[in-house]
C-alpha cells in the first residue's frame, strides 16, 4: 500500500471511527464517494477496531512469557537429564524431552521445568515428599512419575516417563471410533482414575491433553497429582497476581474446583464426565465451570452441532436416554449427586455395554428420595400405601395415554422415575412428609406438563382428571393413609373437576366426576369448609339422577354420597339426618352385597356404612343398636381376613371394628353399656390384633403406635381396684411409646399417649400406696408439656397434664412439701382458667377450678368460681367432693346401678364410681342430682344405662381405613356431654388419644 | 555497571553521533536481558513482568539521573522500546527454530503440559506487520513500538514524538486496527 493511499484511508477511518455506528454507512458512501475498494478497506478497519482492542498489549505479554519459558537450552543438564529439546508450553512451564545424560542406553523421558511464578509458596521439602507419594502411581494406564528436583536457579521440575501417543479426543477422530470402541477406551481412563483414588491421588486436571493414547491403543493419563503438588499451600494471591486462570482448565473443571473449595474425587469424576461428554460429542460441555448448570444433554448437543447430519443424528439417537444419563450424572453441580466413584462411572458404562439396565437415571425425586431415606432409615407403612397407589394411579392411566411417541416419552420417563428410582427408595421410606411430599411435586409437575399438551384429546384428559384424583388422595383423602395435606388434596381434585366437567355429557366422564365430588365432599366435611361439602355431594347426587340408577356402579357410588353426607352430618351434630343417611347407604349397600358381593370397595364402604349407623345410634344412647352394627361390622370383616389372611390392610380394619364393639360396650370413657367385661374382651382382641400388624411389620410405625393405645385401651377399662393388673399394660405401653418418640413418628400423637399412660400409671400406684407414683405423675406432667408445646390446642393433653398436676400436688402435699404442692396446683389452675376462658363455659377444666381452689383452702375464691354453676355448686353442697362433671355421671350411674352409697376412694379424684370425698360424707344423690341439672338428656334418677346422655366421640374415627385403632379418648375427663363436641370435635379429633394415624 | 558511558554515549547519539547509537544498543539491550532474567526470578516477578517495567528500571541503572531528563529518557526510551522488541522477537524465533528443528515430533504434548490461557498473537507475526505499518506510516509503527515495547504513556509518546495527546490517541486506535486487520489477513 502506498503512502498516499493509507493517508486517505487513515483519514476517512479516523472519522468514521467517531462516529456512532448508525451513521458510519452513510458517511461512508459519501466518503469513498463509488471506490468500493478504498470503502472496503476502511469497513475492514473499522471492523477490526471493533475486535481487535487490546491484542497488540496481549500479543506483547505473551511474547514476555514465552521469553521466561526456555531459559533451559538444548543440550544443557538438569539434574541427570540432559535436554534435548522443547516439547511443550504452557503457563505452567515448559515440557522438555530430555535422556538420562549418564545412562549407558537411550531412555527418554519428559521434563517438566516449572515456570517462575507458578511455584510461589512452594516448599521444595514437600514438594519432594509429594513426589515420591506420586512416584508410587505403578498402573499400565498412567505415565509414571519418575523423578524430581530444582534446577541450580531453584527452579522445580519433574521428571516424567514419556509417553509416545496422541490425546485422546484426536485418537478417537483419526482412527474413527465408533460408540461402543469409544467407551471402552473411556472405561480404561475411569480405570486408571480409579487406581489413583485408591491411592488417595486425585488428578485435580483431568482433560482430553491430559489423556495419551499409545500405539497400542492404551491410555496414558498424565500429570496425576501434578496441579495439587503444584497448587497446594501456594498462596492465592500468585495466581491472582498472575492475572491467570488458577492451575486448571476451565472446560473441564468443577463447579466446586472453579469455587476454589476443596477438592475430592468427586472433582475427577465431574472432569471425567465432561471428557465423556467430548469423545462423545466432539462439542464440550461447557466453555467454564461456571455454566456447569446449563450442560445440555449430549444427545442434544449432538443434535445441534453445527455439522450435525444424518450420522449425527443416528448418533444422537444412540445416545439419548441411558448414556445421556450416565453422562449428566457425572456432571452433577451437586458433587454427592455425581457417580460415588470412578469405579462406578466406569460400571455403569459396562451397564449400558451390556444392555443392562444403568444406575443413572434422570435427575429425579427418586434421588432426592433416596438420600433423604439414607438420613432418616426409618419406616413409615402409609408411606408405602402412598407411593403404591401413586404407582397404580399416575403410573397406570398414564401408560393408557402413550398415543403419540412424545407423550410415550414422558410417560415412559414417569413409570421409570416411580418404578425404579422409587422402588429400591420406598422399602425403607420413612414416615416424614418431605420425601413423600417430594413424590407428589414431582407427579404433579408431569401431570401439569401433560395438562398444557393434553388439547381436546378426551382420553387423555380424563386420564388426567384420574390422575389428579389419585394425587389428592395421596395428598390429603382421609380415609386413606394421605400426606395431611387436605388442602393440597383440594386443590387437585378441584384439578380433576374442571377437566371433567366439560366432558360431563359423556355417562363415562360423568361417574368419573362424581368420584371427584365426593372425594372433595368427604375431605370438605373434615375441614372448616364443610360448609361447601353438602352442595357437591347434592351435585353427585343428581349427576347419579341421570345415569342408570340400577347399574352397581352408580349404585355403589350412591351409597357413598349417603355415608359421605351421613359423616357431614355426623360432623355438624345432626345424628337424626346422620342416621338417616347411614341406614340409606345401609340399604343400598345391602342390595350391592347381593349385586355384587365380590366387590371389595362395596364391602369396605359397607362396613364403613355400618360404623357410621353405629356411632349415630350411640349419640342417641342406643347402644345396643349401636352394637349391633358394629357386630356386623366385624363379621363382615372377620370373613374377609378370613379369605385374606395377609391383608394386614384388613386386619387393621378388624382392630378398629372390634375397638367400636369394645367402646359400645364399656369404654370408661365413653357412654355406652357398661359391660367392662365385655369391652375387656373386645379390647384384648383388639390388642391381639394389634400385636399380630405390629410383628407382621416392626418398623411400621402406625402399627407400634396402635399396640401402644391397644395397650392402654385394655388397662384402661380393667377395674379401678386391679391396679396390680393394669399397671403392666400401662408400662408396656409406655415403653412402645417411648421408643416411638425416639422416632420421628407424630410425636403429638405419641407424647399425648404417652403423658396419659403415664398419668394412668400414677393414678393407679397411688391408689397401690406406692412411691413411683409421684415420678409416674412427674413423667406424664412432662410428656403433656411437650405435646402442648408443639401443639397447644390438644385438650385432651391438657386434661391429663392438669390431673397429673394435681396428682402430684396431692402427693406431695401428703409429704408435707406444701409450697410445692401449691405451686403445682396454681399450675393446674392457670392451665384450666386459660383453657376455660378460650374454650368457654363447655370445657370440663373450669369445673376443676373450685376443687383446686378448695385445696387451696381458699374457700371464698372457690365460691366466687363455683357460685354461678350449679354442678359445682351442688358439688360443693355435696360435701366437697373434687369431681368433674363426667366423674359426677359416673359415680351416679354406677352408684344408682349397683344400688350403694359411693365407697370412699383414694385420696385421687374419683374415677369409676369411686370419689374422694374431703369429708367423708355421702354424696350421691346430690350428685346425680348436679349431674341431671347440668345434662339434660338424662332423666333425673333415671338408673337405665341405655339413657346415659350423650356423650362426644371423636368424630371420624370409625372409617376402616387410615383411621384410629380406637373410637375414643382414653382419658376419663371428657369434655362436656353433647355440646362440647360440636366446638372441640374438629381439633380433639386430631390430637385425641384415642386418634390415630390421622396426621 | 557502565552508567557514564552509557550517560555518555546517549548524549552523543543526541548531538547526532550514529556510531554512538551503535555501541549503545548492546548495552541497552544486554541490561533489558538481565533485568528481565532477575525479574523472573524474584517472587514478585509475575505482576511485574511488564516490558515497561524493564524499561524503566534499565533507564534508572542505566542513565545518571543527574541530567535533565529531557535530554535523555526520550532518547532512551525509544531506543529501549526497540531492542526491547527485538529481544522478544529474536527469542520467539530461536524458539521456533529450536521447535522445528528437533524433528516433528510425534506428540502432541502442547496441549497435554499447557495450562496456558489463550495464547496471543505471536510476536513475530506482529513484528513482520509492524514492519509493513512502518512503510506506510512510520509514525503510527513508532508510536505502537513506544507504547507496547517501551512501556510509554500517551503523554510520553506525545512528547517523544512532538505531536498532540489527541493524534496520538487517533493514530494509536488507526494503527491498532489496521494491524490486526493484517494480522489476520496474513494468518489466512
Amino acid at each position: 500500500m502506498n503512502q498516499e493511499r493509507f493517508q486517505q484511508v487513515d483519514e476517512i477511518f479516523q472519522q468514521a471511527a467517531d462516529l456512532p455506528a448508525g451513521e458510519q454507512a452513510s458517511f461512508l458512501d459519501r466518503a469513498c464517494s463509488g471506490d468500493t475498494a478504498l470503502r472496503q478497506e476502511v469497513e475492514e478497519l473499522l471492523a477490526a477496531d471493533r475486535s481487535g482492542q487490546g491484542f497488540v498489549a496481549g500479543a506483547v505479554r505473551q511474547a514476555v512469557q514465552d521469553w521466561d519459558h526456555s531459559e533451559v537450552s538444548e543440550g544443557q543438564r538438569v539434574g541427570p537429564y540432559r535436554i534435548q529439546r522443547v516439547i511443550g508450553r504452557g503457563g505452567m512451564g515448559t515440557v522438555y524431552l530430555a535422556s538420562r545424560a549418564d545412562d549407558t542406553f537411550e531412555k527418554s523421558v519428559a521434563i517438566k521445568i516449572v515456570r517462575r511464578g507458578m511455584d510461589k509458596g512452594l516448599m521444595l521439602d514437600r514438594f519432594r515428599r509429594e513426589r515420591q507419594i506420586l512416584a508410587k502411581l505403578d498402573h499400565p494406564y498412567i505415565a509414571r512419575l519418575l523423578d524430581g528436583g530444582a534446577t541450580p536457579d531453584g527452579r522445580p521440575y519433574l521428571v516424567m516417563e514419556y509417553v509416545h501417543g496422541v490425546p485422546i479426543l484426536d485418537y478417537c477422530e483419526l482412527n474413527r471410533l465408533g460408540l461402543r470402541a469409544r467407551l471402552q477406551l473411556f472405561r480404561q481412563v475411569c480405570e486408571a482414575v480409579h487406581y489413583a483414588h485408591g491411592n488417595l491421588i486425585v488428578h485435580r486436571d483431568l482433560k482430553p491433553g491430559n489423556i495419551l493414547i499409545d500405539e497400542s491403543g492404551s491410555p496414558k493419563l498424565l500429570d496425576f497429582g501434578i496441579a495439587k503438588l503444584l497448587d497446594d499451600d501456594g498462596d492465592a494471591q500468585t495466581t491472582v497476581m498472575l492475572g491467570a486462570p488458577r492451575l486448571l482448565t476451565p472446560e473441564y473443571a468443577s463447579p466446586e474446583q472453579a469455587r476454589g473449595e476443596p477438592l475430592t474425587t468427586a472433582t475427577d469424576v465431574y472432569s471425567l464426565g465432561a471428557i465423556l461428554y467430548e469423545v462423545l460429542t466432539g462439542v464440550r460441555a461447557h466453555r467454564s465451570a461456571t455454566d456447569a448448570d446449563r450442560v445440555p444433554r449430549p444427545s442434544t448437543a449432538m443434535r445441534e452441532r453445527p455439522d450435525a447430519g444424518p450420522a449425527q443424528l443416528r448418533f444422537a439417537r444412540r445416545l439419548q436416554g441411558d448414556l445421556d444419563n450416565i453422562v449428566m450424572k457425572a456432571l452433577q453441580v451437586d458433587s454427592a449427586r455425581r457417580y460415588a466413584s470412578a469405579d462406578q462411572f466406569a460400571e455403569d458404562i459396562r451397564r449400558y455395554l451390556e444392555d443392562r439396565p444403568v444406575k443413572a437415571r434422570p435427575d429425579t425425586a427418586g434421588y432426592l428420595v433416596g438420600k433423604f431415606i439414607r438420613r432418616h432409615r426409618r419406616i413409615a407403612g402409609a408411606a408405602l400405601a402412598v407411593v403404591l397407589s401413586l404407582l397404580a394411579g399416575i403410573g397406570f392411566s398414564l401408560w393408557q395415554i402413550r398415543k403419540a411417541e412424545q407423550r410415550f416419552r414422558q410417560v415412559h420417563e414417569l413409570a421409570k422415575a416411580f418404578v425404579f428410582e422409587i422402588h429400591d427408595a420406598i422399602r425403607d421410606l420413612p414416615g416424614s412428609t418431605p420425601a413423600r411430599a417430594l413424590l407428589v411435586n414431582r407427579a404433579l409437575k408431569y401431570l401439569d406438563s401433560l395438562t398444557e399438551d393434553a388439547g381436546r384429546n378426551q382420553d387423555l384428559r380424563r386420564d388426567l382428571a384420574a390422575a389428579y384424583l389419585r394425587i389428592g388422595d395421596v395428598q390429603g383423602y382421609v380415609f386413606q393413609a394421605n400426606l395431611g395435606d387436605p388442602a393440597a388434596a383440594l386443590a387437585s381434585y378441584e384439578k380433576a373437576r374442571g377437566i371433567l366437567e366439560p366432558l360431563a355429557d359423556e355417562p363415562a366422564a360423568r361417574l368419573e366426576l362424581v368420584d371427584v365430588l365426593v372425594r372433595l365432599a368427604d375431605v370438605q366435611t373434615q375441614t372448616p369448609e364443610s360448609g361447601k361439602a353438602e352442595p357437591n355431594f347434592q351435585r353427585a347426587l343428581d349427576l347419579l339422577q341421570s345415569l342408570d340408577r340400577q347399574a352397581v356402579e352408580v349404585l355403589r357410588r350412591e351409597a357413598q354420597v349417603h355415608l359421605g353426607l351421613a359423616r357431614l352430618d355426623r360432623q355438624r351434630g345432626d345424628n337424626a339426618a346422620a342416621l338417616d343417611h347411614a341406614d340409606a347407604s345401609l340399604r343400598i349397600f345391602d342390595r350391592l352385597s347381593v349385586a355384587a358381593p365380590e366387590d371389595a370397595e362395596v364391602r369396605r364402604a359397607f362396613t364403613a356404612a355400618l360404623n357410621a349407623r353405629g356411632m349415630a345410634l350411640s349419640r342417641f344412647n342406643r347402644h345396643e343398636e349401636a352394637l349391633e352394627a358394629y357386630r356386623r361390622s366385624v363379621a363382615l370383616i372377620e370373613a374377609e381376613v378370613a379369605a385374606d389372611p395377609a391383608s394386614t390392610r384388613r386386619k387393621r380394619e378388624l382392630m378398629l371394628a372390634y375397638s367400636h364393639v369394645g367402646d359400645a360396650l364399656g369404654n370408661p370413657s365413653l357412654p355406652g353399656l357398661d359391660d367392662a367385661a365385655g369391652a375387656l374382651d373386645a379390647y384384648r382382641r383388639v390388642l391381639a390384633l394389634a400385636g399380630e400388624l405390629k410383628d407382621a411389620d416392626p418398623s411400621d410405625a402406625r402399627a407400634r403406635t396402635d399396640y401402644a393405645i391397644a395397650l392402654t385401651r385394655v388397662a384402661n377399662v380393667i377395674e379401678e381396684s386391679k391396679p396390680a393388673e393394669a399397671l403392666p399394660y400401662y408400662r408396656r405401653a409406655i415403653g412402645e411409646l417411648q421408643e416411638l418418640a425416639r422416632t420421628d413418628a407424630n410425636p403429638v400423637q405419641v407424647g399425648n399417649f404417652l403423658a396419659f399412660a403415664w398419668e394412668q400409671t400414677g393414678h393407679r400406684e397411688e391408689a397401690m400406696g406406692s412411691s413411683a407414683a409421684l415420678d409416674a405423675y412427674r413423667n406424664a406432667i412432662a410428656a403433656a408439656r411437650t405435646v402442648l408445646a408443639a401443639d397447644p390446642r390438644v385438650s385432651s393433653s391438657q386434661a391429663t397434664l392438669i390431673r397429673a398436676y394435681e396428682g402430684a400436688a396431692r402427693l406431695l402435699a401428703a409429704r408435707g412439701a406444701r409450697e410445692e404442692a401449691i405451686e403445682l396446683v396454681n399450675q393446674a389452675v392457670e392451665l384450666a382458667d386459660a383453657e376455660s376462658s378460650r374454650r368457654g363455659a363447655t370445657f370440663h377444666s373450669r369445673s376443676l377450678r373450685p376443687s383446686i381452689f378448695r385445696r387451696r383452702r381458699d374457700l371464698p375464691e372457690a365460691r366466687r368460681h363455683g357460685a354461678s354453676r350449679k354442678p359445682r355448686t351442688r358439688c360443693r353442697q355435696a360435701g366437697g367432693l373434687r369431681l368433674a362433671p363426667q366423674e359426677f355421671r359416673r359415680v351416679g350411674s354406677t352408684a344408682q346401678r349397683a344400688g350403694l352409697p359411693l365407697p370412699p376412694g383414694p385420696a385421687g379424684r374419683g374415677r369409676r364410681g369411686r370419689i374422694a370425698p374431703l369429708r367423708g360424707s355421702s354424696p350421691r344423690r346430690e350428685v346425680a342430682a348436679g349431674y341431671n341439672e347440668r345434662n339434660h338428656e338424662r332423666p333425673a334418677g333415671g338408673s337405665n344405662s341405655s339413657n346415659r346422655p350423650l356423650r362426644p366421640r371423636p368424630s371420624g374415627n370409625s372409617e376402616p381405613a387410615g383411621d384410629p385403632v380406637v373410637g375414643s379418648a382414653p382419658h376419663r375427663p371428657r369434655h362436656d356431654p353433647g355440646r362440647v363436641d360440636r366446638g372441640l370435635g374438629r381439633i380433639d379429633r386430631h390430637h385425641d388419644p384415642g386418634s390415630t394415624g390421622r396426621l | 555497571m557502565p552508567q557514564n558511558d552509557v550517560t555518555q554515549l546517549l548524549l552523543d547519539w543526541s548531538k547526532g553521533d550514529k556510531d554512538a547509537l551503535d555501541q549503545l544498543t548492546p548495552l541497552v539491550y544486554d541490561e533489558l536481558r538481565r533485568l528481565a532474567g532477575s525479574y523472573l526470578r524474584r517472587e514478585s516477578a509475575p505482576d511485574m513482568l511488564q516490558p515497561t517495567a524493564l524499561v524503566h528500571e534499565a533507564y534508572l541503572r542505566l542513565v545518571n539521573q543527574n541530567l535533565p531528563e529531557w535530554q535523555s529518557r526520550s532518547h532512551f526510551f525509544g531506543i529501549a522500546a526497540h531492542l526491547m522488541r527485538q529481544i522478544l522477537v529474536d527469542h520467539a524465533r530461536a524458539q521456533r527454530s529450536q521447535k522445528r528443528g528437533g524433528g516433528a515430533a510425534p506428540v502432541t504434548l502442547n496441549e497435554a503440559i499447557s495450562f496456558a490461557p489463550e495464547r496471543g498473537a505471536d510476536v513475530i507475526a506482529l513484528d513482520e506487520a509492524l514492519k509493513a505499518l512502518a512503510e506506510a506510516d512510520a509514525r503510527k509503527a513508532k508510536i505502537i513500538e513506544l507504547r507496547h515495547f517501551g512501556g510509554f504513556s500517551v503523554e510520553e509518546t506525545a512528547q517523544a514524538l512532538g505531536v498532540s495527546v489527541a493524534t496520538i490517541s487517533r493514530e494509536t486506535r488507526m494503527a491498532e486496527a489496521w494491524l490486526y486487520r493484517e494480522l489476520n489477513r496474513t494468518s489466512e
